[in-house]
């Protein structure tokens, strides 16, 4: 069984493409696995391919998609997340956002795991005792999970969750109000999380496996210091100091990231 | 401002950046000490340990998972020696990394600026 990782990437207000191209250095790096990148056209024009082992185009729609990041409206593209299934030329798929940073060989004992598919239970916030990295649609329904890493086989039951998921994409409004979920923006965290309770009979079984818990970097925390015994972090609200070492990392502040990718790139040349 | 609130007010700085740093080890000790091992992923800690040392002699087993599922280990020797190893090599680095945060007196050097 051949196994590697899938990186979405779309350019567009944010430089995904960019990103995607620090986090294969980083997956291959710590997780030694062949890394493809899916994105379209013009992405590809302006991403080094040296880092990728295929690259697969594969244009998604244009999407009305956006959200908040640092008081800023930015456009994303995330409606094919499903269509991994189909692209993904691998027979198990370690699919990560391409702002999620791998730090460890963590992943590596799970991708060498029987299970078929395992998926993020949680987050660890950056502070502990902070609110946010846990995260139910509503009280009386389901406990997100995130779709940042996801690791599956290629078997029959996966290729119906995941067009499952294309299909709650398509029903948007109607799953929302059946999970009591916000429908204004489509969220893959959300369509996963509905496809797995679907997949497991209702809650009646578990579909999935948990994946271990990266850490969660807000729109807010800001990095200060990158060197090779780690990264020093102060946390927007509180102004707190913190620094981390081996552990994987969501760092949702694409902003921020994107400010210090060259001292990213400097760190693992 | 009151000396003496000042520097409670530092001493509270660095208080604060001392129970994050412990926690962040505590949780990466934690990741560390889980292990794929014939299919299965197992959190290595004392009763494990205990567990597998006591079922040795029996060569191989079929042991639960933390997912509760069963994995046959063919050769519970190996397994044991898996066991142990990660579990010194986790619990070595978390201690000495401890030890390092102990002796830092300032949420600075906490964080090496």
């Amino acid at each position: 069984m051949n196994q590697g990782c899938c990186i979405f990437a779309y350019d567009g207000d944010i430089a995904y493409g960019t990103q995607a191209v620090l986090a294969a250095r980083l997956v291959k790096k710590y997780l030694n696995i062949p890394v493809t990148l899916i994105t379209d056209e013009d992405t590809s024009k302006r991403v080094d391919h040296k880092i990728f082992d295929q690259v697969i185009i594969s244009p998604t729609e244009d999407s009305a998609n956006s959200r908040i990041l640092s008081g800023q409206t930015i456009a994303f593209k995330n409606l094919n997340r499903n269509r991994i299934y189909d692209l993904t030329p691998y027979d198990r798929t370690l699919l990560i956002d391409s702002d999620f940073l791998v730090f460890s060989n963590r992943l590596k004992h799970y991708m060498d795991s029987n299970y078929d598919f395992m998926i993020c239970e949680n987050m660890k916030d950056l502070c502990p005792n902070r609110s946010g990295s846990v995260v139910s649609f509503s009280p009386a329904s389901l406990h997100m999970l995130w779709a940042t890493n996801i690791i599956f086989n290629k078997t029959p039951d996966n290729k119906i969750l995941f067009d499952l998921v294309d299909h709650i994409r398509e029903n948007w409004e109607w799953y929302g109000v059946l999970y009591q979920f916000d429908t204004r923006r489509f969220r893959n965290d959300y369509a996963f999380t509905v496809a797995c309770h679907i997949m497991s009979g209702f809650g009646a079984d578990q579909y999935y496996t948990a994946l271990p818990s990266p850490l969660l970097f807000t729109d807010k925390d800001s990095l200060i210091k990158t060197s090779k015994k780690g990264l020093t972090w102060v946390t927007g609200d509180q102004n707190k100091l913190v620094k981390t070492q081996d552990q994987d990392i969501h760092m949702m502040n694409k902003t921020e990231l994107l400010r210090k990718i060259d001292n990213f790139f400097n760190l693992y040349d | 401002m009151d000396d003496r609130l000042i520097k409670a007010l530092e001493h509270a700085d660095y208080r604060q950046t001392l129970g994050i740093e412990r926690q962040r080890l505590k949780d990466k000790a934690h990741a560390e000490l889980i292990i794929g091992y014939c299919g299965g992923m197992f959190t290595v800690d004392r009763t494990l340990i205990g567990f597998v040392n006591s079922i040795k002699e029996y060569g191989s087993a079929v042991i639960l998972d933390d997912n509760g599922y069963p994995v046959a280990i063919e050769n519970l020797e190996d397994f044991q020696a898996r066991v142990i190893g990660t579990y010194f090599e986790v619990t070595n680095r978390y201690l000495t990394d401890y030890n390092e945060i102990k002796q830092k007196r300032t949420a600075a050097k906490l964080v090496d600026l």
